[in-house]
């Protein structure tokens, strides 16, 4: 093995708490080789960033590091002085953050924050060779037009492009170690295939160590060399990327593979994980994950087992044995019938536009309008998912929206089991509105913080007014039954609830009125990994129950494949394919979706073979141009495409494109 | 396999819990919940009538007249007393109406939009560039002085800077998704704004009270000293006022209703401050 550049022995961070030190990092424990690229792989409170901001000697007060040793290059970097330890940061270990939007400083130019970058660690270098130095940086990130861009302030880069100055300006001195922390979290999932490679080539290029930071496995296996897996501020496994990947020895590590909705493989139920990731201020003793282990055993429980081999594969289980990863199983030939049962539609959506006009300013007199929504027809069936997947920005929220009436459309028809929902006011409105219910994206957001979990999910029959007190009792202790919560948790606030048991709530109040079809908004998107397979089967479970209509709104491809009979891609505001699930994922035929798929980061190493990386970020929804309005990324596009633009055709299968990729079967 | 550990920690969940949980919190409520008992239990723990001579003319200090007396025997200790509660019953009454106008104005404004919004903010700005002071005197001028007209005056002029506030806050609110929840489940306008937005926005809304309040207090007293306050209740002010005639015979008439005005704000202020801590504002 290389010699290492980095090298972590026994760190132990900790953070003072009412009820004592929270111990956030514990024994961990790693060396990084040149050039080696460490994947660092955990939910919300594992600790992987606390162990990044660690090295960078960054942790945040009151926390305090309490043993362990950092070195780089052989040098203990506890022992060195707050001067040194600058000197150190930016120019020997180069930093990214997750959120690129708040990294910058927004009142100054991007070249002269990448500027300072330099400057802070070469005093001598005069101004023009810094110039020079900072444009060609930005021109290596893949800017364009580095030049005149390097002049220009943060607010006016995309998320894309700002996540590249990010990359830009860690690798500025030629650091040995870079770390990325989330470095492509905050990003859809277009703009992440482009940064990561970014992120390869930079690596590449100045033959840094590179640590990178995800909850993604996907994004994980498709950058690492070697990986760790953390969970409750412990490293629980490491290895090679194959090594952990083709057998894991960590029930977690297992447990969480098996728990990721895939592109591929059969769709069914997923076995997910129980429980929830520990709250770090109260670890369960002994392993932390044995309250959620199947294999725990009395042993687990009081004694904290040995990661073992540091250099090799390892995992700190007691059982290690015994692991063996579940299997999806598949509950698809039940899907796959319900496809082809022909059912009337329950939601007709026809022709619908939402534009927003700018306000106009003083001295513009052009009122600009915002197609939002751009012309969009669609139906959902009963018992049916139709998913509408979409990069940010695309419409399909706003699309949800106006389905809710939560924005008015600007034309166009709702028809829900043939009324119209565009058209109906007052208290005809109110009582359509019981058939139609949602689920909110952010489950910290979707409930008031001021009413109790009981009253949160009463409202929605309060509000109907058709029961008396003892009978909303009845049906709220129902409800919370029908989405596995406790009868204990009626009296909690929502702060004292998780992510999931939130979201949990949401689906019980959106079930209260026994609605025929649900509105979801991104319903798994602020989840930990492994509670989003939990939700994923609850959603699917309900369905199969109550033989309800879902119209699942979301980026996430894979896990809208384990959910949807039917999917509908959304690009600037219109459908630009759309089709059974198996076609429009095996066959794509419109250029997008085709790129769409590819851009997602399989979990599997090795697994990347011909990945198509769209060039320039989504343009913004102005007024309509002619043409294709995916011409501009798209690199199948011919003349014909910036000429006309193609409409939905096909059927069942449909796309608009005049290039299709694949002969399709419909 | 245990399933779904229900957690059982509850650090200072409680409004009362996280203001205690601050230094300056603690100390502003104490203060202030003080004041307001004394306010409450003037007659029980006033020694004397604060308006009859009963001791010798301008004793300093003694242990019959802790505060010492005025011009006319009467004892400062009960005047001082006393007008905890005047300035008490002034300062929560023009709250009160603050509060009331503040709250459905910064209210529907926020939550209708629009041309009403539009009206709405306008008017507010119309009583933002009165003069609130002046207003106040002139009033005192016209209808002679009086508890009920200072109160109205005040009243009437002081909600502005909540009704800004709480539209600021129920701006932000009616974006948030429990709001949209609620819309979807088919509320009226009405429930959304009282049971899902207000509740959220009037706490921002209480920390600017608690400002208002130390505000009202220094106008009263200023009001007061002035001779524009109500002659049948004592004031802090008032006394002030008096003690500025014999400013270099007896110190300690303008010291101790001096003090107990500088204490009153302070809390005041110091409590606003904890609440802003305790309500995750900053």
């Amino acid at each position: 093995m290389t010699q290492s550049v980095l090298s972590v022995k026994g760190l132990r961070v900790s953070f003072p708490t009412p009820d004592g030190r929270a111990r956030a990092v514990q024994d961990v424990g790693f060396d990084l080789g040149r050039g080696e690229t460490l994947g660092i792989v955990g939910e919300s409170g594992s600790g992987k960033t606390v162990t990044a901001l660690s090295i960078m000697g960054l942790v945040p007060r009151p926390g305090e590091i309490e043993a362990g040793s950092i070195e780089l290059n052989g040098e203990n970097l506890r022992r060195l002085g707050e001067r040194r330890l600058r000197q150190v940061r930016g120019s020997e270990i180069g930093m990214i953050f997750q959120e690129p939007m708040t990294s910058l400083h927004p009142t100054l130019r991007v070249g002269f924050q990448i500027a300072e970058a330099i400057r802070a660690h070469d005093g001598v270098i005069s101004r023009e060779e810094v110039r020079a130095r900072v444009e060609s940086l930005l021109d290596r990130v893949g800017i364009p037009d580095a030049r005149t861009r390097a002049d220009e302030y943060p607010h006016t880069w995309s998320g894309g492009m700002l996540q590249r100055a990010m990359i830009a300006m860690a690798v500025a001195n030629d650091p040995d170690v870079l770390i990325a922390d989330e470095p492509t979290t905050a990003l859809d999932v277009t703009i992440q295939a482009q940064v990561l490679e970014v992120l390869r080539e930079m690596r590449t290029e100045t033959g840094a160590a590179l640590i990178i930071i995800s909850h993604d496995l996907g994004v994980i296996a498709e950058m690492s060399d070697r990986i760790a897996v953390m969970y409750g501020g412990r490293i629980v496994e490491t290895g090679t990327l194959e090594e952990v990947f083709s057998r894991p020895l960590h029930p977690y590590t297992a447990g969480l593979m098996a728990s990721i909705p895939s592109l591929e493989g059969p769709v069914g139920s997923l076995p997910s994980i129980p429980g929830r990731p520990p709250d770090i201020a109260q670890l369960p003793s002994g392993c932390s994950f044995h309250p959620r282990c199947q294999l725990a055993q009395e042993v687990c429980a009081s004694s904290v087992p040995d990661l073992g081999s540091r250099d090799g594969h390892g995992a700190a289980c007691f059982f290690s044995d015994s692991v063996e990863r579940p299997v999806q199983s598949s509950a698809n030939v039940l899907v796959a019938q319900r496809e082809r049962i022909p059912t009337p539609p329950l939601l007709e959506v026809d022709d619908l536009r939402v534009h927003y006009k700018e306000r106009r300013r003083l001295f513009d007199r052009r009122a600009r309008v915002a197609r939002a929504v751009d012309g969009i027809s669609l139906t959902v069936a009963e018992g049916e998912t139709l998913g509408l997947v979409g990069e940010s920005g695309c419409g399909k929220t706003t699309t949800a929206r106006a389905i809710l009436r939560l924005v008015e459309p600007t034309s166009g028809h709702v028809r829900f089991e043939g009324r119209d929902l565009c058209h109906t006011e007052g208290s005809d409105l109110r009582r359509l509105r019981r058939d139609i219910q949602a689920v909110f994206q952010d489950p910290f957001g979707s409930l008031n913080p001021r009413l109790t979990v009981r009253k949160i999910v009463a409202s929605p029959l309060e509000i109907q007014g058709e029961m008396n007190r003892a009978e909303i009792r009845e049906r709220v202790r129902d409800l919370l039954e029908l989405v596995s919560l406790g009868q204990e948790l009626e009296d909690r606030y929502p702060a004292a609830l998780s992510g999931g048991q939130r979201q949990r709530v949401g689906i019980a109040r959106a079930l209260a009125l026994e609605p025929a079809m649900l509105v979801l908004d991104e319903p798994l998107s602020a989840l930990d990994v492994s509670i989003q397979a939990q939700i994923l089967n609850l959603l699917r479970d309900l369905q199969d129950r109550l033989g309800l209509s879902y119209l699942l709104i979301a980026h996430d491809l894979a896990a809208v494949r384990h959910l949807a009979n039917r999917v509908a891609v959304m690009y600037l505001g219109k459908i630009v394919e759309s089709g059974f699930r198996d076609e429009v994922y095996s066959h794509p035929a419109h250029p997008y979706t085709k790129a769409l798929l590819s851009a997602v980061p399989v979990p599997r190493p090795g697994a990347r073979s011909d990945q198509i990386v769209l060039r320039g970020d989504l343009p913004e929804i102005g007024d309509r141009s002619v043409g294709c309005r995916f011409a501009s990324r798209c690199y199948r596009a011919e003349a014909r495409c910036l000429e006309a633009e193609p409409e939905l055709q096909g059927e069942p299968h449909a796309f608009a494109c005049f290039f299709p990729l694949a002969e399709t079967v419909s | 396999m245990i399933l779904g550990r229900s957690e059982s920690r509850h650090q200072a969940t409680t409004l009362i819990g996280r203001l205690f949980a601050t230094t300056s919190g603690k100390v502003g409520a104490i203060v202030t919940l003080i004041v307001l008992l004394v306010a409450i239990f003037a007659d029980v723990l006033a020694p004397y009538d604060p308006l009859s001579p009963i001791g010798p003319s301008l004793s300093p200090p003694t242990r019959e007249h802790l505060m010492g007396t005025d011009a006319l025997g009467r004892d400062l200790l009960s005047g001082v007393i006393h007008g905890a509660r005047t300035s008490m019953v002034i300062a929560l009454s023009v709250g009160a109406v603050a509060m009331v106008i503040g709250v459905l104005v910064g209210g529907i404004s926020g939550y209708a939009g629009g041309r009403l919004d539009d009206i709405l903010m306008r008017f507010t700005e119309i009583v933002q560039v009165l003069p609130r002071f002046f207003l106040a005197i002139l009033a005192v001028a016209f209808f002679g002085p009086g508890l009920l007209t200072l109160i109205l005056v005040l009243g009437l002029t002081s909600w502005v800077i909540l009704a800004r506030v709480i539209r600021a806050e129920v701006l932000s609110l009616r974006a948030r998704e429990f709001v949209d929840s609620a819309l979807t489940q088919g509320a009226r306008g009405s429930r959304v704004l009282f049971r899902e937005i207000l509740p959220n926005a009037i706490p921002v809304g209480i920390i600017y009270l608690a400002l208002l309040l130390a505000f009202i207090i220094l106008i009263e007293a200023s009001l007061g000293f002035l001779g524009l306050g109500d002659p049948n209740a004592i004031s802090w002010g008032f006394l002030a006022g008096q003690a500025q005639q014999f400013l270099r015979v007896a110190w300690w008439l303008s010291v101790f209703p001096g003090l107990a005005i500088t204490a009153t704000v302070l809390g005041l202020n110091l409590l606003g401050d904890g609440l802003t801590d305790a309500l995750g504002r900053r």
